[in-house]
């Protein structure tokens, strides 16, 4: 991950040469800090990124506290959202982390692949009476489009990896497109096994565009996480969602 | 399966009176300690967490620690199939001496 930020006011002189660059990122409006031992410290300066949707704290690291062995824990606390990392600091160069409330399983055509281990179809019905819709996982380029064109049909978009929800509350998703008639599958689930929808651990029926989310609290443990359509006998459905996310 | 939900939309198999009824096949097959442990957002309802984050129907999640829940009902389901197979075997052996009786009549 590399940071571009926009430096806000002059330097102040409160770095120096001898000393580490922390530079940690976190949702506007956190508090963040950085801990090592008994030592806490806070940032030097703050920072916008370039995108303006991060904070990024700075912090000067002392050549003294320069350790391979041990790192430093950042941290970073929104009300009563917190995320944290580890950096182990050796030497005086600049040092990044990324803090996030949100871990995200899709994000405008990012398949999120080194957590979600990809998107693809999962067959959950009898595939001699249902044969497969279509999955087009970057949809324009933003949108992981699931659709059915006919009757009796199904179609999936599922994690390929199964995703550890234990510290987590609360999974969204954000749907884009929504065409469906009838009363057959259109679920978002939490289950045990990429081709099953028996005995979730968890759902929430999509029934518009919007955002939907499903309470995962009290589970803890990896599930795979899908989109389920079926078109029964009602004919043609499509869903389409432009992001997924876990959230503290 | 007609299930009732209380005002916090947790399920129950019995209504004390004042809980909501549902008809749902989500839980078929489910034990009542399985049942119990769920919270079932109907279509059109709203439920809002105690941090605030609001949970629109139809939404069904673990109200409790779900490994125990999922515990359970694997037990369950274990006992409901040693019944079973023993349930078998007492058909078969009563079939099996009904036709012993009707070859020796």
């Amino acid at each position: 991950m590399s940071l571009t930020f926009n430096m806000v006011g002059g330097g102040g002189g409160k770095l120096k040469d001898t000393d580490a660059v922390l530079v940690v990122a976190a949702p506007t409006g956190s508090t963040v800090t950085a801990t090592k031992g008994g030592t806490t410290l806070t940032p030097t300066m703050w920072v916008k990124a370039a995108d303006n949707t991060l904070d990024c704290a700075i912090f000067s690291i002392p050549a003294s506290q320069f350790d391979s062995t041990t790192p430093w824990t950042v941290t970073a606390t929104l009300g009563t959202q917190t995320a944290s990392d580890t950096v182990l600091i050796t030497t005086n160069k600049e040092y990044e982390a990324e803090l996030s409330y949100s871990l995200y399983l899709y994000d405008n055509g990012d398949l999120r692949t080194a957590v979600t281990g990809g998107w693809s179809y999962a067959a959950f019905l009898n595939t001699s009476n249902y044969s497969a819709g279509t999955l087009n996982t970057a949809y324009n380029g933003t949108t992981c489009y699931l659709s059915a064109s006919g009757t009796t049909k199904q179609i999936s978009a599922v994690t390929g990896n199964k995703i550890d929800v234990t510290n987590y509350n609360t999974l969204y998703i954000e749907v884009s497109d929504y065409i469906f008639a009838g009363s057959g599958y259109r679920h978002l689930y939490l289950v045990s096994s990429r081709g099953s929808v028996s005995s979730p651990a968890a759902q929430v029926q999509i029934d518009s565009t919007g955002t939907f989310s499903i309470d995962v609290s009290s589970i803890t443990g990896s599930y795979y996480i899908g989109l389920y359509l079926n078109s029964g006998s009602a004919g043609s459905c499509a869903i389409g969602f432009t992001k997924m996310y876990l959230v503290r | 399966m007609k299930i009732y939900l209380d005002s916090d939309f947790r399920c129950h198999l019995e209504d004390d009176g004042t809980m909501k009824a549902v008809e749902t096949d989500v839980f078929d097959g489910k034990c009542k300690e399985f049942i119990e442990g769920y919270r079932f957002v109907p279509n059109g309802e709203t439920w809002i967490r105690d941090d605030g984050v609001i949970f629109v129907g139809e939404m069904i999640s673990p109200a409790e620690n779900f490994i125990i829940l999922d515990k359970l009902q694997k037990q369950y389901e274990m006992y409901e199939i040693s019944h079973l197979k023993e349930l078998g075997e007492l058909i078969e052996e009563i079939y099996n001496d009904d036709v012993e009786v009707i070859n020796n009549v």
